[in-house]
């Protein structure tokens, strides 16, 4: 299976933030997502990608080839929206779409016009009137105006109401079936991948904690939660991020099995859905700091 | 390349017509001599480094540099582009202003407006390029941060330069220095245009070429 | 077809999906030979991972419920009509004990039996 984006021992070093030998792919036709904490890096790296950032070392391919050497030929095919969406607010957006489509040799109007109208964006509106949602839904329309390759997704949903979410993961759906495709997602909203990624790859002060399909991350991880009497020496080392409170304790561990046999049947065993993975790993990682 | 030229004059529509009408100002205020022999040149600074600006403002103030470059274009297009601008709108402003003096020489106003001479475009071709030769390459360094301040000592020294120079010669004019460097002038007449045009072209490259080994390495 | 997933279930959703086509395809609800939707287009209706449907359609295959041929899709598997008619087999073997069981238990014999089959058969 090839990949649509590549990333490998990506490094890049800022003051008092350093990006650390972070390596990852996505194959043609999957989306990935890219969890983590305000601050662990996400944007960065995808600054990294897009080449708006200079990198310190590494390495990144899209579509098969150097993201540097062949940048503008890879831009044609790269939709993105990014989390705070400049544009020129003097401007309206039919305006501002003029200066954008031009650059694309495979702008499609009817594809934008269609978007429009499904998100009911104003056309002669100026891009300051327009709310943060009015204004991402623009960037998403340009970004699937001109039969893009690969989407990159920064933030696109955070403010926006679960009911446009829920269109916004269904239009990415339908992108997705075909396979020439490929989305990276970036979100903390976890719950919105937790529907429909098929790789998730989470990231914590700048270093890349775990990669790979999602269904068998999650399967990996459970909640533990029982009482404060059954932790031993033992079983500490099989809890990520554990909490203890007046009544008990809870944690997250990735080896259900041997906790079972350790502590038999008076411990709690429940779903740890990606937030619970992201939280407690997290959690551990501040400790262990 | 082109669509980036283009850009910066579709984001200042409403700029423009401010521009003209502050060459139809210039026209007014400069309309006696000796300030009639600066005439389209001040103009032509004036107007062409307003729209100069206005485009890097914009940008700054938007902060639409991060899409820009998201966009399948090439940092040194974007350097390339602002370099190359500056000859479209000096054209831009020269136009305006000989339409501008047209109008008022046809008019039943009480002055009449000189044509456009080859010395005007000399001037603001050479004055502009000095100016954006220096501003580009602080601009692109420091993402537009400094050019407030920039802006302002550039308007100063717009309207303060002419007038010094020309007050230096009035005073001078009986010094032997002054009168061979104006003799100089008036008999190698085109040595000294293609000597300004040269010089020009020089300043150009080597701000060029600094310009864009900046914004190569810089993180937006 | 109809599939129902789960998201709260400790079952995985890829054994949801697998054990509710190889139903269908058992009860026949799914005819051997029938085009089944394809894994994105299942992916897409039903919220999930790709990689969840595509590994449901392998268990599928490798127990021989379905088939793909690439570039086609997948279709419910010739030999499963064997499978069906085996495990509907088994069923008429468990509810016929059951019969004879509870023959034995109220004294009816094999021969009233009988009678009571060939009146059935002409019946339904």
């Amino acid at each position: 299976m090839e990949n649509i984006l590549e990333v490998n021992n990506l490094s890049k070093k800022f003051k008092g933030f350093l990006l650390d030998n972070v390596s990852f792919s996505i194959p043609y036709g999957y989306i990935m997502g890219f969890i983590g904490a305000n601050g662990a890096g996400k944007t960065t790296t995808i600054k990294l990608i897009m080449d708006l950032v200079k990198k310190d070392g590494g390495e990144i391919r899209i579509f098969g080839r150097d993201h540097q050497h062949y940048d503008r030929e890879i831009k044609q095919k790269i939709g993105f929206v990014y989390e705070e969406c400049y544009y020129y607010e003097e401007l309206s957006v039919m305006g501002m779409k003029q200066i954008i489509a031009p650059f694309y040799q495979d702008w499609d109007e009817r594809i934008f016009q269609q978007y429009m109208e499904r998100f009911n964006l104003p056309a002669k509106k100026k891009i300051k009137e327009l709310s943060r949602g009015m204004k991402m839904k623009f960037s998403l329309a340009v970004a699937l105006s001109h039969h893009a390759g690969l989407i990159i997704l920064d933030e696109p949903t955070s403010g926006l109401d679960p009911v446009f979410r829920d269109e916004f993961l269904e239009i990415l759906r339908d992108l997705l079936q075909d396979e020439s495709k490929g989305v990276l997602f970036s979100t903390h909203i976890t719950t919105d991948l937790d529907k429909i990624a098929d790789y998730v790859c989470f990231i914590d002060k700048g270093k890349i904690v775990f990669s790979g399909v999602k269904d068998e991350i999650l399967g990996k991880y459970v909640i533990v939660k029982g009482s404060k009497d059954l932790l031993t020496e033992e079983s500490h080392k099989l809890l990520i991020g554990l909490r203890e409170n007046e009544f008990g304790f809870q944690a997250l561990s990735n080896d259900a099995a041997r906790l079972k046999s350790q502590l038999g049947d008076r411990i709690l065993l429940e779903k740890a859905d990606l937030d619970d993975i992201m939280l407690y790993t997290t959690r551990r990682n501040r400790e262990d700091a | 390349m082109l669509n980036l030229i283009l850009k910066d004059i579709l984001i200042q529509k409403r700029t423009i017509i401010f521009a003209l009408l502050y060459g139809v100002f210039i026209f007014f205020a400069f309309s006696k001599p000796p300030f009639s022999q600066c005439i389209y040149s001040m103009g032509a600074m004036g107007i062409s480094y307003i729209l100069i600006l206005t485009a890097l403002q914009a940008d700054f103030k938007n902060n639409t540099m991060v899409i820009l470059n998201s966009l399948p274009v090439r940092r040194s297009e974007i350097v390339a582009s602002k370099y190359l601008s500056m000859f479209v709108f000096i054209a831009l402003s020269l136009l305006l202003l000989v339409i501008v003096g047209f109008l008022i020489t046809v008019s039943p106003l009480p002055f009449d407006v000189r044509s456009l001479e080859l010395y005007d475009l000399i001037i603001t071709l050479l004055s502009v390029s000095i100016l954006l030769s220096v501003y580009l390459p602080v601009y692109f360094k420091t993402g537009g941060k400094l050019v407030q301040i920039v802006n302002v000592l550039f308007f100063m020294f717009l309207f303060f330069i002419p007038s010094t120079v020309l007050d230096y010669f009035k005073e001078n004019r009986e010094q032997p220095v002054v009168i061979n460097l104006i003799q100089y002038f008036s008999e190698n007449v085109s040595q000294v245009y293609l000597a300004a045009v040269i010089l020009t072209f020089i300043v150009l490259a080597v701000s060029f070429t600094c310009t864009l080994k900046i914004y190569a390495k810089k993180d937006l | 077809m109809n599939i129902i997933i789960s998201n709260s279930s400790p079952e995985p959703i890829y054994e949801q999906i697998y054990r509710q086509i190889k139903n269908s395809v058992i009860i026949g609800e799914l005819r051997p030979g029938e085009l089944l939707p394809s894994i994105r287009t299942l992916a897409r209706e039903l919220q999930i991972s790709v990689i969840t449907s595509k590994r449901a359609y392998e268990e599928l295959e490798r127990d021989g419920f379905i088939e793909t041929v690439p570039g086609k899709g997948s279709y419910v598997s010739e030999q499963s009509a064997e499978l069906l008619k085996e495990k509907r087999m088994r069923i008429i073997e468990e509810k016929l004990t059951e019969v004879v069981d509870d023959c034995k238990l109220l004294g009816i014999n094999l021969a009233e039996l009988h009678e009571m089959l060939d009146l059935l058969f002409m019946e339904v």
